[in-house]
């Protein structure tokens, strides 16, 4: 029996119990991989999604909703609009363009970080065209958690949702 | 078209949409509506001299292009959104926009083949 052992006690009037050993040798333990980690959130997310430009937005939005069931996404078409929505609704992440008309998305960020409102302390995502260390500095100091250069990686973009948000 | 001329590169459009036609043509058609708006909005900033709105309309033309691989073309746009946002070397300004125009309508060309032969 693979090499094992059976064996059976059994007391007359009391009960019988049976055993048996099998040999194995003792595993690895299973390492999770990258692909696991980031497979998907474990319930459907709202976030606000602040970009100015309709193909940017419609490109985070079509990669969004193919990445995450259930996403609701909410547009804000520059910093002020992103302030007023945050005002009002819970979300469970922030994108934040930097360059938009009205107001940038750095005083976008300060606003809503200084605000003691709901989403005071919601996660924000910068998702700029620049990746330069200034801006990213920038991007960090206004209140934001991270920063992700346009065009996104797709996989890249999931894995930080993810981190951010799980 | 010769392979060796070719701007645009979309590989990464593909794997943005997962080699979804109708999600690529939409990209494409999106841009090829809105970049030649666009280019105008750069020429009439640059006349105005507004180059807080030049250098908006560059910073929002520069990702994509890079939707469509076409490096080169994103650099030119980037030296132009910088010129305008450090307000300096403003006389190559129109130099630029007129290289991109160059460049865009190879793009468009490239692009409307793209669309063909996506069966649109």
């Amino acid at each position: 029996m693979q090499g094992g052992t059976l064996q059976v006690s059994s007391t007359k009037g009391v009960g019988t119990t049976f055993w048996f050993l099998l040999p194995y040798p003792v595993g690895k333990p299973i390492e999770k991989t990258e692909h696991q980690e980031t497979e998907t959130l474990s319930r459907p997310i709202h976030v606000l999604l602040s970009e100015d430009q309709p193909m940017n937005q419609m490109v985070a939005i079509d990669t969004l909703e193919g990445m995450f069931e259930g996403i609701k996404i909410d547009v804000a078409n520059n910093g002020q609009e992103a302030v007023d929505k945050s005002a009002e609704q819970k979300y469970d992440l922030i994108f934040m363009d930097v360059h938009m008309p009205v107001m940038d998305g750095y005083t976008a960020t300060k606003l809503i970080r200084s605000s003691g409102n709901i989403n005071a302390s919601t996660p924000i995502l910068a998702l700029t065209a620049n990746a330069v260390k200034e801006e990213i500095d920038k991007c960090l100091e206004s209140g934001m958690n991270m920063h992700m250069a346009k065009p996104f990686e797709p996989e890249k973009l999931k894995k930080i949702v993810i981190q951010l948000v799980g | 078209m010769d392979q060796l001329s070719q701007i645009t590169d979309l590989s990464y459009l593909r794997s943005l949409t997962g080699g979804a036609n109708d999600k690529m043509i939409k990209y494409i058609r999106m841009f090829l509506t809105g970049a030649p708006i666009s280019i105008q909005q750069m020429e009439l900033y640059t006349m105005s001299k507004d180059w807080s709105g030049l250098r908006q309309t560059a910073h929002a033309l520069k990702p994509q292009l890079g939707y469509f691989g076409a490096k080169g073309s994103e650099e030119l746009v980037k030296d132009i959104e910088k010129m305008a946002g450090e307000q300096s070397n403003l006389d190559r300004i129109p130099v630029q926009i007129e290289n991109f125009k160059k460049q865009y309508e190879i793009i468009s060309a490239e692009l409307e083949k793209a669309l063909r032969d996506l069966g649109n």
